[in-house]
């Protein structure tokens, strides 16, 4: 087990470094800086000036040890825009992003598995057909329109929730709701798939004949087994659903990371978008990791191979 | 009996959708082709006489404008109509440039194994550690966007199911005794991949192909939604559902109709998806 997680933890750490360098290089590969920066009535000095001052001057390595080493120290630069340190301006907009995307894990696992092991029990019936469908029509539905759809129904017409902000927790419930349904998917066709695998194996079958009780069996052996890989998908889900509330944050003007990111974005504030797409991607990093350690925890089939 | 009437049904349910898919997306297909001939008006001629006309279904709708028009007084189905070029477009540009970049990774890693299989996993890593929004989002910011510049950026961060799926693929036909035959009779190694095993893969690479289509045109659509991504004045689903946001009090149908249209379209590539792999290999059957 120590072995596997050294592995893995060395892995995480060189995945770490070349995506700080790939988060560093995109931003300057994909066009001039200071001249982006400056706008474009500056002229030829007014670019120089800026590059000198925010010393995009220097070469490329230099920036990018010199960026690395403040990194290291829980420097991520100041925002373009103001003089508030980025840290300060990401950690002030967690707690919005975080309660958005882990309330709507939570809500999505609270469908997704018991939809998953009803379709197994009956698998090929018109049960397992409509969980099937519901996840096709979750896998095709654009989030940003759900949204503006549950606005319109829940908003506009019935006036039973806000529309925008968020304040209280009855801002939170559309979000949650629509990103939770993006989520459903691919875990409901995970659990699924493990217990129709597990139901199916010796040991359940050697359950059931020696007679245990079928709920017995249901979820003390089958279902514990059958979640181990979900475990696993539900940690890289975070992930995904921390980098997708962009666009529902923009939907529902929630004030968290992903509306930080847009406004960065759309007005070309580097420091904050380089940080931001680095936090991220460090954060799904260390959540595969973890994701990782559990399965192997769980399952010593992986601690062999991994 | 009762047993395989049970097993019937769900696999004619199965064939109906894939037919039913496969009808849609044909149908929006020939629509995005013919777009000039069966568009009713031009999607860029602004009427400000003629604004916010609602739908025929509504009570001042008219027949001159049957998805009534927008904001500046352009024809809503015209614009839908052209809108399924972009968004067929994109689908088709983006599942081609991926799929060339994971089929080779995939290709290259399953078939030497080794040292070049660990770099191609090492990438792939990478590649999904990075979020692929917020970086579209970024580039797009930076460049500029363009229907161009949307193809290249998600062709090039939306390779990594292809070549998860064809490195695993080309792994278990490395082994087979035609691959062994071919290698031992002095085939090169690239005559080898391309030309034995890639034709075995072609079932799974149109399964991927699906998803990854289906996949673009959500991205698109979110992007243009977001600002940035096909710019305006171009009839993208995703901008129309932009410039209808502010609309939403009182005039709700502008976000309907082109979300719909996304919506269904996506659902019709996915049933393709799902239909081809149940005729082509049943046991990958979710």
């Amino acid at each position: 087990m120590w072995g596997f997680a050294a592995r893995r933890l060395v892995l995480a750490l060189l995945v770490s470094i070349s995506v700080s360098l790939i988060c560093f290089s995109l931003l300057r590969l994909s066009g001039d800086l200071a001249r982006a920066l400056a706008g474009p009535q500056a002229t030829a000095d007014d670019v120089v000036q800026i590059a000198r001052t925010y010393g995009l001057d220097r070469p490329v390595h230099v920036q990018y040890l010199d960026w690395v080493g403040r990194l290291l120290k829980g420097d991520l630069g100041t925002s373009f825009f103001g003089a508030t340190p980025v840290l300060e301006a990401i950690l002030a907009r967690v707690p919005v992003t975080l309660t958005l995307a882990i309330g709507a894990l939570l809500l999505a696992l609270a469908f997704a598995i018991p939809l998953g092991v009803l379709a197994a029990l009956k698998p090929n019936t018109w049960l397992d057909r409509g969980v099937a469908a519901l996840a096709v029509t979750g896998q095709a539905m654009p989030s940003f329109w759900l949204g503006l759809i549950l606005i319109w129904v829940f908003g506009v017409r019935l006036r039973l929730l806000p529309i925008a902000g968020s304040e209280s927790w009855r801002h939170f419930i559309l979000p949650t709701c629509v990103l939770a349904y993006a989520a459903v998917p691919a875990l409901m066709r995970l659990v699924r798939a493990g217990m129709v695998e597990v139901l199916a194996s010796d040991y359940i079958r050697t359950a059931r004949a020696m007679g245990l009780a079928p709920l017995a069996i249901l979820f003390k052996y089958a279902l514990r087994n059958a979640l181990v890989p979900v475990i696993a998908l539900a940690a890289v889900q975070l992930g995904s659903l921390l980098a997708g509330s962009v666009v529902i944050e923009a939907v529902f003007g929630l004030n968290g990371i992903g509306q930080l990111a847009w406004t960065s974005i759309s007005r070309n504030d580097f420091p904050v978008v380089q940080s931001i797409v680095l936090v991220v991607s460090l954060l799904y990093i260390l959540l595969t990791f973890l994701g990782d350690l559990l399965n192997a925890a769980v399952d010593p089939r992986i601690r062999s191979n991994g | 009996m009762t047993a395989i009437a049970e097993r019937r049904w769900p696999d004619a349910f199965r064939h109906a959708s894939l037919a039913a898919g496969g009808g849609v997306v044909l149908l929006v297909a020939l629509m995005a082709l013919l777009a000039p001939l069966v568009a009713p008006h031009d999607p860029f001629l602004q009427n400000l006489d003629h604004r916010l006309i609602p739908p025929v279904w509504e009570a001042e709708g008219r027949w001159a404008h049957p998805l009534g028009t927008d904001a500046l007084g352009r024809d809503y189905l015209s614009r839908l109509i052209h809108g399924a070029r972009i968004s067929l477009l994109i689908a088709l540009a983006v599942g081609l440039l991926s799929g060339l970049i994971g089929t080779g990774l995939g290709l290259a890693a399953g078939y030497y194994g080794g040292w070049v299989d660990t770099a191609v996993l090492f990438v792939l890593t990478n590649r999904l550690a990075m979020p692929g929004v917020l970086i579209t989002l970024a580039v797009v910011a930076i460049v500029g966007g363009s229907l161009t510049v949307v193809i290249l950026v998600l062709g090039f961060l939306n390779w990594d199911r292809f070549a998860v799926v064809v490195r695993s693929a080309a792994q278990r036909e490395a082994n087979r005794d035609y691959v062994l035959a071919a290698s031992a009779h002095g085939s090169s190694a690239l005559r080898i991949m391309l030309a034995e095993i890639l034709p075995n893969l072609v079932g799974p690479l149109l399964v991927v192909l699906t998803v990854e289509m289906a996949h673009a045109i959500l991205i698109e659509a979110a992007l243009s939604f977001l600002g940035l991504g096909v710019p305006p004045p171009n009839p993208s689903w995703g901008l129309m559902v932009n410039e209808a946001k502010d609309h939403i009090f009182f005039h709700p149908w502008m976000i309907f109709i082109p979300g719909i249209a996304i919506f269904t379209l996506v659902l019709a590539i996915n049933l393709v998806g799902d239909g081809l792999r149940d005729v082509l290999a049943p046991e990958w059957r979710p």
